[in-house]
């Protein structure tokens, strides 16, 4: 009698999507057919195992994305979860990357000024993060309140943005951002937790996976024109006014 | 901030397992998956109104991040081989005497995970694990609905046949 049923059967009556003459010959046959039963049982642990496979490998939401998501402020000192596993060990660093760096909105009042700000354009730099990014030359680190910051790469996207790469060290957590200008402030396209520096956990640096963000994000922008170290300074000198459209 | 932005907020942290979990499947590293999705989340955010007047939001964001992943994809084939898949859930750092019939399940059960071709990954987390339809799933990953219903098949099958061949597998089935 299982052998009327094919997994694919099975598995879209799990799913809730067979037809329902199937369905029904499913529902009828289950109620007396022990090998189909266990069949079913299979199934259904195997999609309970598979749930918590996934789960269990991602462990909990890192503050910085729900942090990120939500547009709240960033809680400077906010404590650390207790970690009782390694994995929840693991997602409580993921979690920590953020935590100094600071979000805020542009209504909001914050004891110490946001690295970033969310307002009607999105994510921006704050005000020092920007004065840093306006001012930096690309191999020349600077160091701010905001953190210490490194531009690697500035360039001229395909819509003719101008647009930098940098990295914010902020103790020992970093951050690889990516920022584009417009309307006098500097947006924030994309960043990734740095990883830490080579020896620590078998890390890798610059080219490793956390940094697949963000050439994505590079990748969309597209690069139409690499500054050199004289454009940067005219860039600089102009207060990057050099939108091209 | 508008009460609609207020809403998308909201519905974007709602939707962020849903989202790292279709990252994961597609990138099979966690850090890339939080990056990728921190992406998108951003991406989501600089296009607001977008974000807003998508007919579904979910369905947005997922398709955000498969394109963020495509992209990535093809800067990998530049670069070279993409990073294994995270093992973050090993035992080894664990306490060897608490190797229950559970964790052996679950220690088995990632192994075939980790086995299956990112296509069944990717199927079987957007449907069994988020609870996508068989034609969201379809659409998304633009492939016949018929194909993400043999995908979700077989990974059952993958998985459950998998099971039964270990000791404990029965065993958990009681």
């Amino acid at each position: 009698m299982t052998r009327l049923f094919t997994d694919e059967q099975l598995s879209a009556y799990l799913d809730g999507v067979g037809d329902p003459a199937t369905c029904a010959a499913i529902d009828q046959a289950l109620a007396t057919d022990s090998i189909l039963q266990k069949r079913m049982e299979r199934f259904r642990r195997a999609d309970q195992l598979l749930r918590e496979v996934v789960d269990g490998r991602l462990g909990m939401v890192p503050a910085r994305l729900e942090q990120v998501a939500a547009g709240q402020v960033a809680g400077f000192g906010a404590k650390k979860p207790s970690p009782v596993r390694r994995i929840a060990q693991l997602a409580a660093m993921a979690a920590a990357l953020l935590i100094a760096f600071g979000v805020g909105t542009e209504m909001g009042h914050h004891p110490v000024a946001p690295t970033l700000v969310f307002g009607p354009n999105g994510l921006t730099a704050g005000p020092v993060l920007a004065q840093a990014i306006s001012t930096a030359y690309s191999g020349e680190p600077v160091k701010t309140e905001a953190g210490a910051i490194s531009v690697a790469l500035s360039f001229r996207s395909s819509k003719g943005d101008l647009c930098r790469r940098f990295r914010l060290d902020q103790g020992a957590q970093s951050q690889t951002v990516v920022a584009c200008r417009q309307d006098g402030r500097w947006r924030i396209e994309g960043w990734a937790s740095s990883p830490p520096e080579p020896g620590d956990n078998g890390f890798t640096t610059a080219s490793g996976p956390s940094n697949t963000a963000i050439d994505a994000v590079i990748e969309s922008l597209g690069i139409a024109q690499t500054l050199n170290r004289g454009e940067e300074a005219s860039a600089i000198k102009s207060g990057w006014r050099g939108k091209t459209h | 901030m508008t009460m609609r932005s207020k809403q998308l907020r909201s519905e974007l942290v709602a939707m962020l397992p849903r989202l790292r979990r279709f990252a994961l499947a597609l990138s099979r590293n966690r850090q890339d998956a939080d990056d990728l999705v921190q992406t998108a989340v951003v991406r989501a955010l600089t296009q607001e109104e977008s974000a807003q007047n998508a007919e579904r939001l979910d369905s947005w964001m997922y398709r955000i991040v498969k394109n963020l992943w495509i992209d990535e994809r093809r800067r990998q084939a530049v670069r070279g081989t993409p990073e294994p898949i995270d093992n973050l859930n090993d035992t080894s750092g664990e306490d060897g005497r608490r190797h229950t019939e559970a964790r052996s399940d679950l220690a088995q059960a990632q192994r075939i995970f980790d086995r299956m071709s990112p296509e069944m990954q990717t199927a079987a987390v957007l449907v069994i694990v988020n609870g996508l339809s068989y034609r969201e799933a379809a659409d998304l990953l633009e492939v016949p609905i018929g194909t993400v219903m043999s995908r979700v098949s077989r990974a059952r099958r993958t998985l459950a046949e998998g099971l039964t061949q270990t000791p404990n597998g029965m065993a958990s089935n009681q």
